[in-house]
C-alpha cells in the first residue's frame, strides 16, 4: 500500500483578516504577500499564506513568531488583525500515490483537482478541514483538535482498506 | 406441428403423467448441467448448504443456477398466502426467490436474492418464511383463506375493534406473513465509501454500456463503468452464438474487457449497482466486495458507497422480461423464458426436460429453440397469431411444437409444475384448451426498458404502444439511454445505440469522440419483437399473481379499481402491488396495464408509479459507512479529558462533546459524589474543565459596536481589562445564547458562549457581520478549540491560584470579580479571567490548549492541599442554580425573554438597538401571564422534584386542570440541607409566596412554595474569596 | 447533493460545504424600532412559499464562508444562479429559468 498517514508537529498558525490584503506595511508586518485569489497560496521563508475566504487567510509560521506578528498587525493604519489558532488545529500529512484515494473516502470535492501548492477548506467525513497540497502525492490536512481523533480513525480504516485491497489482488 | 386438444374438460388430476426427470450423467455441479454450455468453471466444483443439504455448484454460479442445476425449483414460501415459490428471474429484479445466508457469527442476513448471492465454498443458505418446514408449512392455509385477504384487506379487516389490532391481529400477521428474519447480533462488518469525479458515467455494462464506455474511453474522457453484475457483459453473456464484428460474442467480449482495462482513464466497477440518481448528476453506486468470498482478507469493508459525480451519464441498464399474468403463474417451475435462457448459455443450466413457453414476443422463440437444442422437450403457446419467418425456423429446426392464438391460462403443481393448461384465443377469450404436462413454464410478456434511475431525475416518460413501454423522455439531467434501457431491443441496435451515447456524451464533456461502426449477427432478441396487445391477465381468474412478493393478484388489481380507486398510486398503495422490496420490477407495468384496462383509459393516461432510490434493497451498512460505531458521529474530548478519564470520571455527552460529569470516589453514586463536590467547592475549593465553552475572538476597530449591536448590554464603553455577563436574543426577543465578553484591548474581545451554542452564535453573529453590520470593520474567529479552560471556583481559588501566577496581581482588589488579564499560568502563556458561576470567589485560566491538561494538573497540585476537589458538569449545574443563574436551554426553551429569566437588567435600554430590541416590545411578550422563572421550595426538603413536572394551582383540582408552569431545574443542595428547584410558571413572580402542586404520574401530588430564584449568598458576598 | 456555484470562491462545490440560512433580501430595517407592530411581524414572521423560483441565502460555511443568494426552483430543486450577498435579485428570464 503507497499512502502513509502522519500527525505533523505543531506549527504557528494564524487567521489573518483584512480587507486589503495589498495595505501598507502589510506585507513587513506578515512577512510575506498575501495572495488574493481564493485557494491560493503563498510560500516565503518558512512561512506559509492561504486565502481562504475574500478577507481571510490562514497563515503558517514558527509558533515563536505568532506574537510580534499578532503585534505588528495592530499597529497597521489599515485594519488588519491575526488570531492565533496554533493550538486550535492538528494536521495530518497524507502521502502516497494513494493519497488522494484515501482523501476520497471522505472528502466530496475532487482532491485530485488542488493543485501543487494550492489550498482548500472543505469537509472530510463532515468534519471541517483545510487541506494544503505540497506535492502531487503530499497533502497535508487541518483538523480541529477535537476532531482529530474522528478523523483519524477513519483515515486508518482507510488505511487497512487499502492494505486488504492490495491483499486480495494480489490472492 | 399444430396441436389437437383432446378434451376441453380435463381436469389437473387427468393430466397425462410426468416422466421422472432422468437425471443426467453430467458434469459436477448438479444433475441439471448441460456439457459444454455456460461460463461457470467446471474446474472449479464446491460445496454449499441449502437448508443444511448439501449441494454442487462450480464457480461462477448463483446460489440460484446452483439450486436449478440440482433440480431444486422450490426456495420458499410466499409472504402473505405461504404459497411454495421458486425462481422467476435471473437477476436482481427477483421477487420469490428469497433467502438467508449466513457468512458466519453475526453476517446471517435475510432476504437475499438467490439469483444475485454467488456460491463460495461453504455458504450457508436456507429458505425463508416457512414452519415448521419449506415442504410443509402451517402458514399455507393463508392460502386457502385467501379470498378472504384481498384488496384492501388489512384497511378493512382491521379498523374495529380498535383495542384488537395491538393485541391479535398484529401479532398474529406478524407471525403470520413476512420474510426473512431480522438479524440478531451487530453486524461485524466494516462498511466504507468513496467520492469519484468522472466525465462520463456509464451504468449498465451489457452491449450498449460496454460500446458507450469504449466510445468515451478511447476519446480520453475519464470512463466509469459500473455494472451490478459479477462480470460485465450483461445479456451478451447469455448469448454466446451471437457474432460481433466476425467474432464470437464472448471473444468480443473478452476482448472489449481487456481494451477497457487497459485504459488508464476507464475505471470498470462489477458486483457494482447504481442505485440512486441524485441531483446534477451524482449517482450512488453500491459496491459488494466480499459477499462472493469465503474467506475475504482482514480489514476488507464488505461493501463500499460510492457518490460519483459525473459530467455526463450514460444509462444502459437494459430491459427486464414481463411475467404473464396467468392463474398459477407462481408455481416453482414457472418462470421467464430470458432466465431459463440465462441459466442455459451462462450456467449451463436446463431448467427443466418438458417445458412449456407461453410467449407473446419474439425473444421467446429463440429460447425455445436453445433449450430444445439442449434436450428438452419445448412446446410454445405463442399469444399472437403469427411471428416472422426468420423467428420461427430456427425453432422449427430444433424441433420445438408451437401453436399460435394460444395462452396458458393455469397450471397444476404443488411444490413444482406439473401440468399448464392451454387455450386458445377466439375473438379475444380463451376457449377450450387441455392440460398438458410439463416440469417448467416459461413466460414471455415482453420487454420493460428499466427506466428506473432515469425516473429518479424526474425526467419525463414517454408511453411507447409499440413496445406497450414507458421509455426515457425528457431529460432533466446530463444523460443519455441507450439499448434495451432506452426500447431498442437487439444486439445490433444496443452496440450502436451505446456507441453512439458513449461518444456523444465524451463530447459534450469537451472530448472528441466518433462513435464505432459494429457488424452483428444474432439470433436473439431482434428487433423485429412485438408482443401481443391483449393486457396481461385479461382473462386471468383467480391466483394469477401480479405482485409476487407481496402476493397481489390481477382480481385484486381489478378489485382496487371496482372500490374505487382511480390513481394507479392510490391502486398500489391499496393493493400493496410493487411495495415489497422488489419495488415491482416485475409487476409495476402489468399492474398498470390491468388497472388500464379496468378503467378504460390508456395506460399513460393512468401512469407509472414513481420509482424511488434505491433501485435494489440496499443495507444499511452501506448508508452508514464510515458513520457507525465510534465514528458515528465525532466525539469531541477536550485536552483535560484523559486526566479526567485516568481519574475515574463519569462522563455524560454534551452536544459533540464528552463532558466529565461526577468524579465519584470509592463507594459514591452520583448523589453522594455531587453533594460532596458542591460542599467541597463552596467550603474550599472546586476545579473544573470548562474547556468546551464556545469561544469567539472578535477583532477590529468596531468590534465593540458590533457587540454592542448582538447583544443586549451595554458594551460599547466596556473597560479594557473588564468582563461583563451577556444576552444573547434572537430578533423575535427570546433568548439564544448568553456568555461572558471580555475586553483584551480596544480591538479585541474573548466571548464566550454556551458548550452547545458555539457554532450557531459563530454562524448568526457572521450573519450580521456579513450582510447587515456591513458598515462595521469587525472580524470574528472561533477559539474554542484554542484554548483549554479551567474554572477555579471557593473560597481558596486564589489561594491555589495565586502561587502559579506570573506577571499579575490577582487580589480580591487588584484584580477584582469581572476582569480579565493576560499573564502566565504555571508557566504558559493565559488569558485570566475572574468570574464566577457557582457564586464563589472564581477564576478561569484559559491556556493553549496543548498546555491544557499540565496546567490542569498544575492546578490541581495546588488545591489538594487546600482539600480542593475537582468537579464535574453535574455540580457545575447544582452551583449555578443555587446562585439562580439561568442555562440556556435548560431554564429557558427558546420562548423565554430576559424579563422572563428575571435578567431584565441586562438590557441595555439606553441603547437605540439590538438583535432583539424590537422584538421585546410585541404585545405578546410585554403582555401579562408571561412564564416567569421562580423558585421552588417542596414542602418535603428530601423530595427532588423530576425535571419537566407539570405545576398547577393548589390545592388540586380534578383533571382536566390548567397548567401553569413546569420544573426547569431540580437538585439537592449540600449548601441548603435540602432539595429545591427552579420552575418556570405563569405570572411566577407574583405567586412568591404562595403554594402551587405538582401531580406525578403515580397519581400523587407534590405541594412547593414559590420562592425567589435565589438560594445561596444573595448578597454576593462569597464573591470576594480568601486573600491569596 | 447538489452543487452550488459560490460566486466568492468562482467555484462549483458540493452542498456538503454549504449551509441554507432562510429566504434572501429581507432587509433588517435600521431603526427597527419605529417599526408598527405589524411591518415588524412582516419583517419577522413573513415568508414566501414560492412554487419556482426562489430567492435564497445559503453560507459557504466550510469553504469561504461567506453568506450569498441563490435562486432555486423548488419545483425542479434545480439552482438557476447564485450571485454575492448585497446584490440585487437578478431579473431572470424564462429561459434562464428553464
Ligand atoms: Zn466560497
Amino acid at each position: 500500500m503507497s499512502v502513509t498517514v502522519k500527525e505533523l508537529a505543531p506549527v504557528g498558525r494564524l487567521s489573518v483578516r483584512t480587507e486589503r490584503a495589498d495595505a501598507e506595511g502589510l506585507v513587513d508586518a506578515l512577512g510575506l504577500e498575501l495572495p488574493q485569489r481564493i485557494g491560493t497560496r503563498a510560500t516565503t521563508g518558512g512561512r506559509d499564506a492561504l486565502c481562504v475566504g475574500p478577507d481571510e487567510w490562514t497563515v503558517t509560521l514558527p509558533e515563536v513568531d505568532c506574537a510580534a506578528v499578532i503585534a505588528a498587525l495592530d499597529e497597521l493604519d489599515e485594519p488588519a488583525c491575526a488570531v492565533d489558532i496554533s493550538h486550535r488545529e492538528t494536521t495530518f500529512a497524507i502521502e502516497g500515490p494513494d493519497g488522494d484515494t484515501l482523501l476520497s473516502m471522505g472528502c466530496p470535492i475532487d482532491v485530485t483537482a488542488i493543485e501543487s501548492g494550492a489550498g482548500t477548506r472543505t469537509v472530510f467525513a463532515d468534519v471541517p478541514v483545510t487541506l494544503w497540497r505540497d506535492g502531487p502525492t503530499l497533502v497535508r490536512m487541518d483538523v480541529w483538535r477535537s476532531f482529530a481523533p474522528q478523523v483519524r480513525t477513519i483515515l486508518e480504516d482507510g488505511l487497512g482498506e487499502l492494505a486488504a485491497q492490495q491483499k486480495l489482488r494480489a490472492a | 406441428m399444430s396441436l389437437t386438444l383432446p378434451r376441453t374438460d380435463a381436469s389437473p388430476q387427468h393430466a397425462g403423467t410426468l416422466t421422472k426427470p432422468r437425471a443426467i450423467d453430467g458434469p459436477v455441479g448438479g444433475a441439471y448441467r448441460v456439457a459444454g454450455e455456460g461460463r461457470v468453471n467446471r474446474d472449479r466444483p464446491m460445496l454449499f448448504t441449502f437448508d443444511g443439504r448439501v449441494i454442487s455448484a462450480l464457480e461462477g454460479d448463483t446460489v440460484a443456477s446452483a439450486l436449478l442445476a440440482s433440480g431444486i425449483h422450490l426456495l420458499g414460501r410466499s409472504f402473505k398466502y405461504h404459497r411454495p415459490r421458486g425462481i422467476l428471474t435471473a437477476g436482481s429484479e427477483e421477487p420469490n426467490a428469497l433467502i438467508g445466508t449466513d457468512r458466519g457469527p453475526g453476517r446471517r442476513e435475510p432476504n437475499t436474492r438467490a439469483t444475485v448471492q454467488e456460491v463460495f465454498e461453504g455458504l450457508r443458505t436456507t429458505s425463508q418464511n416457512r414452519w415448521p418446514s419449506l415442504r410443509f408449512d402451517i402458514g399455507a392455509v393463508n392460502d386457502l383463506a385467501s379470498p378472504l385477504i384481498g384488496a384492501g384487506f388489512y384497511y378493512k379487516t382491521f379498523m374495529k375493534p380498535r383495542g384488537f389490532w395491538d393485541k391479535v391481529y398484529e401479532p398474529l400477521i406478524r407471525k403470520a406473513a413476512g420474510l426473512g428474519t431480522a438479524p440478531d447480533a451487530i453486524d461485524p462488518d466494516i462498511y466504507t465509501s468513496r467520492y469519484a469525479h468522472a466525465d462520463v458515467l456509464v451504468v449498465g455494462a451489457g452491449a450498449a454500456g460496454i460500446a458507450a464506455a469504449l466510445a468515451a474511453g478511447r476519446a480520453g474522457a475519464s470512463v466509469m463503468l459500473v455494472d451490478e453484475q459479477t462480470e460485465i457483459g450483461g445479456g451478451l453473456l447469455s448469448d454466446p452464438d451471437a457474432v460481433i464484428d466476425g467474432q464470437p460474442a464472448w471473444n468480443w467480449l473478452a476482448a472489449a474487457a481487456a481494451e477497457l482495462d487497459g485504459m488508464a482513464n476507464v475505471t470498470v466497477l462489477p458486483r457494482a449497482t447504481a442505485i440512486a440518481y441524485n441531483h446534477q448528476n451524482m449517482v450512488a453506486v453500491a459496491e459488494r466486495l466480499t459477499d462472493h468470498l469465503a474467506e475475504p482478507p482482514a480489514g476488507m469493508p464488505r461493501e463500499r458507497l460510492w457518490r460519483v459525480r459525473a459530467k455526463q451519464v450514460v444509462l444502459a441498464q437494459g430491459a427486464l422480461e414481463k411475467p404473464m399474468v396467468f392463474a398459477g403463474n407462481d408455481r416453482p417451475g414457472v418462470m421467464l423464458a430470458s432466465a431459463a435462457h440465462t441459466y442455459l448459455k451462462r450456467y449451463g443450466v436446463l431448467v427443466g426436460k418438458q417445458i412449456i413457453v407461453a410467449s407473446a414476443h419474439d425473444s421467446a422463440w429463440a429460447t425455445a429453440a436453445a433449450l430444445a437444442e439442449a434436450g428438452a422437450y419445448v412446446r410454445i403457446a405463442e399469444a399472437r397469431a403469427d411471428v416472422p419467418g426468420p423467428v420461427r425456423q430456427r425453432a422449427v429446426d430444433a424441433g420445438v411444437e408451437f401453436d399460435f392464438s394460444m395462452v396458458a391460462t393455469g397450471t397444476a403443481g404443488r411444490d413444482r409444475v406439473y401440468a399448464a393448461q392451454l387455450q386458445l384465443l377466439r375473438d379475444g377469450e380463451p376457449r377450450g384448451g387441455d392440460w398438458f404436462p410439463c416440469d417448467t413454464v416459461l413466460m414471455a410478456g415482453g420487454w420493460t426498458p428499466s427506466v428506473h434511475l432515469f425516473s429518479h431525475t424526474k425526467g419525463k416518460l414517454r408511453w411507447d404502444s409499440k413496445r406497450q413501454a414507458f421509455l426515457p423522455g425528457e431529460c432533466t439531467e446530463a444523460c443519455v439511454a441507450a439499448g434495451a434501457g432506452a426500447g431498442v431491443w437487439g444486439l445490433d441496435g444496443a452496440l450502436k445505440t451505446g456507441s453512439e451515447a458513449g461518444a456523444s456524451v465524451a463530447s459534450a464533456a469537451g472530448y472528441e469522440a466518433e462513435p464505432a461502426k459494429v457488424k452483428v449477427q444474432s439470433n436473439c432478441f431482434g428487433d423485429v419483437g412485438s408482443i401481443a396487445e391483449a393486457a396481461p391477465g385479461s382473462y386471468a381468474s383467480a391466483k394469477a399473481f401480479v405482485d409476487y412478493q407481496n402476493d397481489v393478484t390481477a382480481k385484486d388489481v381489478r378489485q382496487a379499481v371496482q372500490e374505487g380507486m382511480r390513481s394507479i398510486e392510490h391502486v398500489k398503495r391499496y393493493t400493496t402491488s410493487g411495495m415489497a422490496t422488489d419495488q415491482g420490477k416485475s409487476s409495476n407495468i402489468n399492474a398498470l396495464l390491468i388497472a388500464a384496462e379496468a378503467l378504460g383509459k390508456s395506460p399513460p393516461e393512468v401512469g407509472l408509479t414513481t420509482f424511488r432510490p434505491p433501485y435494489t434493497p440496499t443495507t444499511f451498512g452501506l448508508f452508514a459507512n464510515h458513520h457507525r460505531g465510534a465514528t458515528f458521529d465525532p466525539e469531541r474530548r477536550t485536552s483535560i479529558d484523559a486526566w479526567a478519564a485516568d481519574n475515574g470520571a463519569v462522563f455524560e455527552p454534551v452536544s459533540q462533546w464528552r463532558r466529565a460529569r461526577y468524579f465519584p470516589r470509592s463507594g459514591e453514586n452520583m448523589d453522594a459524589a455531587v453533594l460532596r463536590e458542591c460542599a467541597t467547592t463552596r467550603e474550599a475549593c472546586g476545579v473544573f474543565d470548562a474547556s468546551t465553552l464556545g469561544k469567539i475572538e472578535v477583532t477590529g476597530p468596531d468590534a465593540a459596536e458590533f457587540l454592542n449591536r448582538i447583544y443586549t448590554n451595554p458594551l460599547a464603553k466596556l473597560p479594557v481589562g473588564k468582563c461583563r455577563y451577556a444576552l444573547l436574543l434572537g430578533e423575535d426577543g427570546y433568548i439564544r445564547d448568553d456568555g461572558i465578553i471580555g475586553r483584551l484591548s480596544e480591538t479585541r474581545f474573548h466571548v464566550t458562549t454556551t458548550t452547545g451554542g458555539a457554532a450557531r452564535v459563530l454562524a448568526m453573529m457572521e450573519d450580521y457581520r456579513q450582510t447587515e453590520f456591513t458598515d462595521l470593520k469587525v472580524w470574528l474567529t472561533s477559539s474554542t478549540e484554542q484554548w483549554a479552560t479551567v474554572a477555579i471556583n471557593g473560597p481558596k481559588a486564589r489561594k491555589v491560584l495565586a502561587p502559579l501566577v506570573d506577571g499579575l496581581d490577582i487580589a480580591h482588589e487588584a484584580f477584582a470579580h469581572m476582569s480579565i488579564a493576560e499573564c502566565a499560568v504555571a508557566g504558559v502563556p493565559a488569558r485570566l479571567m475572574r468570574a464566577s458561576f457557582t457564586g464563589e470567589c472564581g477564576f478561569e485560566v484559559n491556556v493553549p490548549a496543548r498546555h491544557g491538561r499540565a496546567v490542569w494538573e498544575a492546578i490541581w497540585a495546588s488545591a489538594e492541599p487546600h482539600g480542593g476537589c475537582v468537579y464535574g458538569t453535574e455540580t457545575m449545574h447544582v452551583l449555578r442554580a443555587e446562585k439562580g443563574f439561568i442555562i440556556v436551554g435548560q431554564d429557558t426553551d427558546g420562548t423565554v425573554t430576559p424579563d422572563d429569566a428575571g435578567l431584565a437588567w441586562a438590557l441595555g435600554k439606553k441603547k437605540p438597538d439590538f438583535v432583539g430590541k424590537r422584538g421585546l416590545m410585541r404585545p405578546d411578550l410585554t403582555a401579562s401571564g408571561r412564564k416567569q422563572l421562580v423558585g421552588l421550595m417542596t414542602e418535603d426538603p428530601t423530595l427532588r422534584l423530576p425535571e419537566g413536572a407539570q405545576i398547577v394551582r393548589g390545592p388540586l383540582q380534578p383533571p382536566p386542570m390548567p397548567m401553569i408552569g413546569h420544573v426547569t431545574s431540580s437538585y439537592r443542595s449540600a449548601a441548603l440541607g435540602r432539595t429545591f428547584a427552579m420552575a418556570l410558571i405563569e405570572d411566577g413572580r407574583s405567586l412568591i409566596g404562595s403554594k402551587v402542586e405538582l401531580p406525578t404520574l403515580d397519581g400523587e401530588r407534590q405541594s412547593a412554595e414559590v420562592v425567589k430564584p435565589m438560594f445561596y449568598d444573595a448578597e454576593n458576598a462569597r464573591l470576594v474569596g480568601e486573600p491569596a | 447533493m447538489l452543487l452550488i456555484y459560490c460566486p466568492y470562491c468562482e467555484e462549483e462545490r458540493p452542498e456538503a460545504e454549504f449551509t441554507y440560512a432562510g429566504q434572501a433580501h429581507i432587509v433588517r430595517p435600521g431603526n427597527p424600532s419605529d417599526m408598527s407592530d405589524d411591518e415588524f411581524a412582516a419583517f419577522l414572521f413573513m415568508r414566501d412559499n414560492a412554487k419556482g423560483v426562489h430567492a435564497e441565502r445559503w453560507r459557504h460555511t466550510h469553504g469561504c464562508g461567506r453568506f450569498f443568494n441563490v435562486l432555486r426552483d423548488t419545483v425542479t430543486d434545480k439552482i438557476l444562479m447564485t450571485y454575492k450577498a448585497g446584490e440585487p435579485r437578478p431579473a431572470l428570464s424564462t429561459e434562464a429559468a428553464q
